[in-house]
């Protein structure tokens, strides 16, 4: 466990070892013994399964959560709670209305959801160990597509103004999450936008890459590691992903590591993810052991972080 | 009867992800005239019965729309339009006239 090998790691320098980061995400839950929405409505728990976690897997970071629906849900979209995974929203306040008509306001760490994981963060920084607290917060794409629902998709190309009204003011939200997570201690602080993979480049660079700045100055002007976190085949975006101005990124294990390191190490960039989480974990398919080595051996040790996809 | 359009889309899990959750979205939100064309499914490959479709239909990333068994969108999301575009292009003259039209008005929009 070692907090300063995983934020070098994360800033794209070299490292003795390569530092390892299991999201745990709800996982936590199922170490403790909790269903899903229990434990993330509650603060205690929360801290418990985290430190749990980190104790259990002898991480360099864990997420203090890995949940992309906070942020919507705190403004007021509906969602459906189930026992083994984050909420899912099922609501889309700007489907039919502007966000003047639907009156949506930057949730604080007052509003919505943000009491339980601020309150569960400061139980956690009490606690911790030599390791890094990661703070998750939802990419302007994903929450503008909380938000506005599938039309986003089609209004990046034919109502620009639109979406560019919208992804900004999820971009502003995601601001102020960076703030929340700053203020609870977090030392490294990533915008999560696994929908990002899911439009062309210049989609991309159009409206995803200006949504991100605010958030990427709070976390830089507080003297903090940033990422940004994709899901998905990102190949497409990859370049964009190395230039929105983070410290580093992190990809799922759908993407070739050997080319993911050499483009990260082009743009002097942290990288990390790609084990086959879903399958060598969930799936069985792929031996867990021969995945861990075959990515350790691509990562290197310039810049990568060991973690799932 | 003519037969229906078969969308299958391929997911790592639309609770689960958030990607999958939108590309699904843009199936299942069609309007109801559309859907009234089509039988959609979502298969996640967390199960045995998704694995299976996923290589039946020779699945190469997630999420995928598949129309017809064709792999059509790969990890990109379709604005409403391309989406009506690939389903008359694939779609059978009794649903494809309708389908052309609805193209026609979403592009003059």
């Amino acid at each position: 466990m070692a907090k300063q090998l995983l934020i070098d790691a994360y800033r794209g320098k070299k490292t003795e070892t390569a530092p390892w980061v299991p999201y745990a995400g709800v996982h936590a839950a199922y170490l403790i013994g909790e269903k899903a929405d229990k434990y993330l409505q509650d603060p205690d728990l929360i801290a418990k399964g985290v430190l749990f976690a980190a104790e259990r897997y002898k991480a360099d970071g864990v997420p203090l959560i890995f949940d992309l629906n906070v942020e919507a849900i705190s403004m007021g979209c509906q969602a459906k709670w189930v026992l083994d995974n984050p909420p899912a929203v099922v609501s889309h306040p700007l489907q039919d209305k502007s966000l003047k008509e639907a009156n949506l306001k930057i949730p604080t760490a007052k509003d919505g959801r943000w009491p339980v994981i601020v309150e569960a963060g400061k139980k956690v920084m009490a606690k911790k160990g030599d390791w890094v607290l990661m703070g998750l917060l939802c990419g302007p794409l994903t929450l503008a597509s909380h938000l506005r629902g599938v039309k986003i998709f089609t209004d990046v190309i034919k109502n620009r103004p639109l979406a560019k009204e919208i992804i900004d003011f999820a971009g502003k939200v995601g601001a102020e999450s960076a703030r929340i997570y700053r203020d609870i201690g977090c030392e490294i602080i990533a915008i999560v936008d696994p929908v990002a993979s899911q439009i062309k480049p210049q989609t991309f660079r159009e409206f995803v890459t200006p949504a991100c700045q605010e958030a990427i100055k709070v976390i830089h002007d507080a003297g903090l590691t940033s990422s940004f976190f994709i899901c998905g085949d990102a190949t497409k975006v990859l370049e964009e992903v190395c230039q929105v101005g983070t410290h580093g990124f992190a990809i799922d294990e759908q993407l070739n590591l050997n080319y993911v390191r050499d483009l990260a190490v082009k743009y002097n960039k942290g990288f990390g993810g790609n084990l086959k989480l879903t399958l060598a974990l969930s799936l069985g398919i792929v031996n867990p052991k021969e995945d861990a080595i075959v990515s350790l051996a691509a990562g290197g040790l310039t810049g990568y972080t060991f973690a799932p996809g | 009867m003519a037969d229906k359009l078969v969308v299958d889309v391929l997911t790592l899990d639309s609770y689960q992800c958030a990607a999958c959750q939108y590309m699904l979205e843009a199936v299942s939100a069609l309007p109801k005239q559309i859907q009234d064309m089509m039988e959609y499914k979502e298969w996640n490959i967390k199960g045995k019965e998704g694995i299976g479709k996923f290589l039946e239909l020779k699945g190469r990333v997630l999420p995928t729309i598949c129309i017809n068994k064709d792999l059509v969108f790969e990890s990109i999301i379709p604005t409403y339009e391309e989406l009506i575009q690939e389903l008359a292009k694939r779609a059978p003259k009794e649903f494809a006239d309708a389908l052309w039209k609805e193209y026609q008005k979403s592009i003059e929009v």
